[in-house]
């Protein structure tokens, strides 16, 4: 494995709904299992996710670490033996609570906001310095909110999750001149991730036509689309969609992901 | 700076064409906390002799951990040009920057006597005026690794270097008071990160903090404090 310094990683769109939260989840599973040692903090402080994606009840959440409350170690839920991954996989969560949201949404100042920032900073990096991640994942709410550009400012790479939509297709094209484009001046790179494609091949590998639409969208968004995943009815439909790509490596879903993983390995250097 | 304080940078120029870019880079980067070696600065004017001030340019560049190749007009007639070259490729262990004048065509063969250097294949960095040279070296130097010193009272006597700007207060004045990273406040040990961003220095815990900094600046402009 490589020494290289770790990661981090945001998945961001401009609409809600993309499949941000399963892609993330799944790759970040994924990876693990490879024996990377793996982080994923749940960003999306207006609308978390990520307690009921994994069915926790954390008692201390991200929003305290922002508050200057908690440590980043009592923020952790170290998942590593639950799922049976080689390396290590770490979540820490953000709050549900409604009072906790609007917190985070409306009640502060903007030295507050920052200090609060300089604070998630301190721990990201110790999530690289002690606890040795090689990726940390940022799971970030959609749209252009301060929490969403803060997570996007401190990761090295974003990946879009985009449904082949008009609406989602416009957002982000707006995102790459208003926000990607400035920071990938600064080292920042994006990259797109299509999802749920109607009427796409479920097979492993898009098939040619899938390509020439991908081609299409790398020219109108110009950013490259480093996979693509049918819209499978089991996992759109699935009361619990639960990391297929390490529960069921079968499943064509699980192989598109399988295919994304390698490359974000790949982009990294970590491969 | 103590004058027992090896050289960071050598500064290699042709005196006709490139001392007014050679001036201007030295002063720049001694200001940015490098020391930069001159011969027309830094060797005393008292100097006894030509042995000598052969011994003080040669000292430095043995010192020196980066050598600058000014490549103004001519500067491959130097005699003096060419014998500093030589002697910074024979010790090796030093980092080279070739700075092209842009009017100047890329390719020019050295004969140095014991090799042949031909700078078309060497990494140029073409430059158009003086303060353009400055921004690249500086750039590059930090780029490289190559941290400066920040000499605290000479930030403090230097106008330009904006001391009374809020941005900048953080810069050591006061040695009793720790030195915190401006972007995750973190207390810096050893070197800080220097980073000249919208005309302010900026202190940074490592180059990670600075790459951060540029990134909240460029999306938030002047409302990130």
């Amino acid at each position: 494995m490589s020494k290289s310094a770790g990661k981090a990683i945001a998945f961001h769109s401009y609409k809600g709904g993309t499949g941000k939260t399963t892609l993330i989840c799944n790759i970040c599973a994924l990876i693990a299992k490879k024996g990377f040692n793996v982080g994923l903090l749940d960003f999306d402080l207006y609308a978390p996710s990520l307690v009921a994606y994994f069915r926790k009840k954390p008692s201390i959440f991200l929003n305290d670490l922002l508050y200057g409350s908690a440590a980043i170690s009592d923020v952790l839920f170290d998942l590593t033996e639950e799922l049976g991954v080689k390396g290590k996989f770490f979540v820490g969560f953000s709050s549900p609570r409604k009072e906790d949201i609007n917190i985070i949404e409306c009640k502060h100042d903007t030295k507050w906001q920052l200090q609060a920032l300089r604070r998630f900073l301190l721990a990201k990096q110790e999530l690289f310095e002690k606890y040795k991640l090689d990726y940390l994942f940022l799971d970030t709410s959609p749209g252009i909110r301060y929490w969403s550009i803060n997570t996007l400012a401190t990761a090295d790479l974003i990946f879009m999750p985009l449904k082949d939509s008009d609406m989602d297709i416009d957002g982000t094209r707006k995102m790459v001149n208003d926000i990607y484009d400035s920071l990938s001046r600064l080292g920042s790179k994006y990259y797109i991730i299509l999802n749920k494609v109607s009427g796409a091949s479920f097979t492993a590998v898009p098939p040619p036509d899938e390509k020439a639409r991908i081609a299409e969208l790398e020219r109108i968004i110009d950013a490259q689309v480093v996979g693509s995943i049918p819209c499978y009815c089991d996992i759109q439909f699935n009361r619990h969609e639960f990391l297929f790509s390490i529960n069921k490596p079968e499943h064509g879903f699980s192989k598109r992901i399988a295919d994304i993983s390698e490359q974000i390995l790949a982009i990294s250097n970590k491969k | 700076m103590s004058a027992l304080r090896p050289y960071d940078v050598f500064i290699c120029h042709k005196k006709s064409s490139g001392k007014d870019f050679a001036d201007h880079l030295k002063a720049g980067l001694e200001e940015l906390g490098y020391h930069s070696f001159l011969d027309s600065k830094d060797i005393p004017k008292m100097t006894d002799g030509i042995q000598e001030w052969i011994q003080i340019r040669d000292q430095a560049i043995k010192d020196c951990k980066c050598f600058i190749l000014l490549i103004t007009p001519g500067f491959q007639l130097s005699s003096e040009v060419l014998k500093e070259l030589k002697m910074a490729r024979q010790i090796g262990n030093k980092h080279f920057l070739y700075f092209r004048h842009r009017d100047l065509a890329r390719k020019f063969i050295l004969d140095l006597g014991d090799e042949k250097v031909d700078l078309g294949r060497q990494e140029q960095v073409s430059f158009e005026n003086k303060e353009e040279l400055l921004r690249l070296a500086h750039g590059i130097l930090l780029k490289e690794g190559h941290t400066p010193i920040v000499d605290s009272q000479k930030l403090a006597q230097t106008p330009h270097i904006a001391t009374t700007d809020k941005e900048t207060k953080n810069i050591a004045t006061d040695e009793s008071k720790t030195l915190h990273c401006e972007m995750c406040s973190k207390p810096i040990e050893g070197q800080p990160y220097v980073e000249l961003i919208d005309e302010s220095y900026h202190n940074f815990h490592c180059k990670e903090c600075a790459q951060t900094f540029k990134k909240f600046k460029k999306l938030y402009g002047d409302d990130f404090k």
